[in-house]
């Protein structure tokens, strides 16, 4: 079972109070970009075994949107922060590093 | 005719069964559960609501609410009631005012000109929930039956103002005083709520998570 706490009403939601958004910090491609990497932001994810980033709404709740950072193999939560955010912010960084030192990224 | 005759059920299909709560097999406990003690749910007479919406935070914003209503902005996650009237926290951004029935006219009347010139939003959305009433000494395990909230008085008491799901529709918790909760859900799924709720009051309890 995931908990996720949501930064934007700080209740410990179930995953079930969630909805999914996929993998975060994906960097939208326009009209402009190449085939590749239009191609790259439709359909290409990491689907890492290990530090993940991923987009979650806590949907049956406030309703908002925010980040998560966790591992997928072990389920464990290394923080949630704000939807307005590029990347992920040092603090998760650190905290993740902490608890994987041998964490190599790729960062998102 | 009446209209109230089953449909004829083609030959080779099975009639569909309404669901009826009523019918079900009286539980026998077992190891860890204990019966129900006169834990009851009601449907009750669904208050005037409205959903303010803005920057429900800021200065103007909770001034104007507190000179029209006599509320503090509640924390997130928390209800204040005054004067059989209660502010519940619904998101960042969202409020849902209760008053008593039928008072949501005057209450918003007052809203909206203490809110002259900012940028909100009041809708008188009385008509989209209802409200059941869950009393007795079990109503925390019959709620936690469906709800994945931590429902243990440590993490849960009135103040409280909690919005989760019970099953799998959206519902909306509080508990008005310690022996009882209040839940509202939309109007469109509460006879689906109010079976669930009475189904589940037939049966054991074994817990709140
Ligand atoms: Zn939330």
């Amino acid at each position: 079972m995931l908990i996720l706490t949501c930064p934007c009403c700080g209740a410990e939601a179930d995953e079930t109070e969630l909805a999914s958004g996929g993998e975060a910090h994906i960097q939208r491609q326009g009209p402009e970009s190449t085939d590749a990497a239009f191609e790259a932001y439709l359909f290409q994810r990491k689907n890492p075994s290990g530090v993940h980033f991923e987009r979650w709404r806590h949907a049956f709740g406030c309703g908002k949107w925010f980040h998560a950072a966790r591992c997928t193999r072990t389920l464990e939560v290394f923080g949630t922060y704000t939807a307005q955010s590029l990347k992920p912010p040092k603090w998760i960084l650190d905290r993740i590093r902490k608890r994987r030192p041998d964490w190599a990224g790729p960062l998102p | 005719m009446t209209g109230l005759e089953p449909e004829p059920v083609p030959e080779g299909e099975v009639p569909r069964q309404r669901f009826v709560p009523e019918s079900l097999p009286a539980p026998d406990g077992g190891p860890g559960t204990k019966p129900n003690s006169g834990t009851s749910v009601m449907r009750v007479a669904t208050p005037g609501m409205i959903t303010l919406r803005g920057r429900i935070r800021s200065e103007p914003i909770a001034s104007a609410v507190r000179k029209a209503i006599g509320i503090d902005i509640p924390e997130p996650r928390r209800i204040l009631s005054v004067d059989g009237r209660s502010l519940a926290w619904m998101s960042p951004d969202e409020l849902l005012i209760l008053t008593p029935l039928g008072g949501s006219g005057s209450t918003i009347a007052a809203l909206s000109s203490a809110l002259e010139g900012q940028y909100a939003l009041l809708a008188d959305v009385s008509d989209a929930r209802l409200c059941f009433r869950i009393a007795g000494p079990s109503s925390r395990e019959l709620i936690a039956k469906g709800c994945p909230v931590d429902l243990s008085p440590e993490a849960f008491s009135p103040g409280d103002f909690r919005r989760s799901r019970l099953g799998q529709v959206p519902v909306a918790l509080w508990m008005p005083d310690p022996g009882q909760f209040m839940l509202l859900c939309f109007r469109s799924v509460s006879d689906f709520v109010e079976h669930w709720l009475q189904n589940a009051a037939q049966g054991e309890f074994s817990g709140y998570l």
